[in-house]
């Protein structure tokens, strides 16, 4: 069974490192960072300490980023990819129980939620309603509950991997790729982690945009949901 | 309408016309994408010929004054141009990322093999075999 670690890095030169050593600290499994375009120090970086990257061209967008990541994968016939984001919120500690619960749950897809025991980083009060609100739209379009949908924590199975590969979500990938596997019946299960709160630097969502992102986010889950509705019926 | 005036729009719809054709000659435009151009244009046309189409159109939505069915016309054309052209931006997104991301993943390839074939232990037999004449012909 070949597993691929998937680090999406956007200018991350003070965090990518530290996250590359704590994983090859945890695991053996083969890793590859994809640098989106960074403007900053992060190609010098990985180049120096002989990090296997692939470097975006152009900056995609972590939509891209994590579609080129898959598509690597699928090229290199992978078994299971895993998502862990390059800032160091994400502790590798816990891969072996997501690709734990994605084999023995036979589960498509295993997010790891920082909401189950309500432990560790929590998140800003206004970021956690609008993920309570996520929480709402995705319950009431599949009648499932996913407590952190926008986890980027996340162990993907074979079949997910060559879906991904083909057609990935490039706005809000993390919520509406959980919509797309459970409105086409594919199953989605939650682990319990504790988060960091970021090490360095800023997150990407600033307190102003956030209220335009819900309304963004949630328009792109409808939209995901009625798609995949239609095309089941043809 | 009086005739000068009719006179003076039919000649800017056909000279609307012919800057479409020539941009399309030139390639400055794929025909593909003249195709909706030509349509409005060939539209200006027949209604500076014949104005009393308009009346046909105001009478359908009920519009008292012919000039502003000409401005339904108009901004209904400009509409399907600008989201034809919306659609189009879209593949051509969609096309181009996907372009970044092969590319990209093909260089870090080209990198590997490169590497390895230096270092004489590259997983591709042929590359391999290659790196091994080569010192051969050196020590040689």
């Amino acid at each position: 069974m070949r597993v691929l670690i998937i680090i999406p890095a956007f200018n991350e030169e003070k965090n990518v490192l530290a996250t590359v050593n704590s994983i090859k600290e945890y695991s053996d499994y083969d890793y590859i960072v994809i640098n989106d375009g960074s403007t900053d120090k992060t190609e010098q970086i990985l180049n120096e300490h002989a990090i296997p990257h692939i470097k975006l061209l152009k900056n995609l967008g972590i939509g891209g980023a994590m579609q080129t990541g898959y598509k690597y994968a699928f090229q290199n016939d992978y078994d299971i990819a895993i998502q862990i984001d390059a800032d160091g919120q994400h502790k590798p500690s816990y891969i072996d129980s997501l690709i734990q619960v994605l084999l023995n749950d036979s589960a498509d897809m295993v997010v790891g939620s920082r909401y189950i025991e309500k432990i560790g980083f929590q998140s800003t009060l206004s970021r956690r309603i609008g993920k309570n609100i996520l929480t709402i739209i995705i319950k009431l379009l599949t009648h499932k509950t996913i407590t952190d949908p926008t986890s980027g924590f996340r162990a993907c199975s074979k079949e997910v991997i060559k879906m991904f590969a083909h057609s990935y979500p490039t706005d809000y990938p993390e919520p509406e790729t959980i919509v797309e596997l459970l409105s086409t019946k594919k199953v989605v299960k939650e682990i319990s982690v504790v988060m960091d709160s970021r090490a360095n630097g800023k997150t990407s969502i600033t307190p102003i945009k956030s209220v335009y992102y819900m309304i963004k986010v949630s328009a792109a889950l409808f939209f995901t949901f009625i798609n995949n509705k239609l095309r089941k019926r043809k | 309408m009086n005739s000068s005036l009719q006179i003076r729009l039919i000649l800017f719809s056909v000279i609307f016309f012919l800057i479409i054709s020539w941009s399309v000659m030139k390639k400055a435009v794929q025909f593909k994408h003249s195709l909706i151009w030509y349509l409005t244009a060939l539209v200006f046309i027949a209604i500076s010929i014949f104005p009393s189409s308009l009346d046909v159109v105001s009478g359908w939505f009920g519009i008292v004054e012919p000039t502003n069915s000409v401005f339904l016309i108009i901004i209904a054309f400009l509409l399907l141009i600008v989201f034809s052209n919306s659609m189009s931006l879209s593949k051509n997104q969609e096309d181009i990322t996907l372009l970044i991301q092969e590319i990209s993943i093909l260089r870090e390839e080209v990198k590997r093999q490169t590497q390895l074939s230096q270092t004489g232990h590259s997983e591709n037999p042929i590359v391999a075999e290659e790196v091994a004449q080569q010192e051969d012909n050196h020590e040689n």
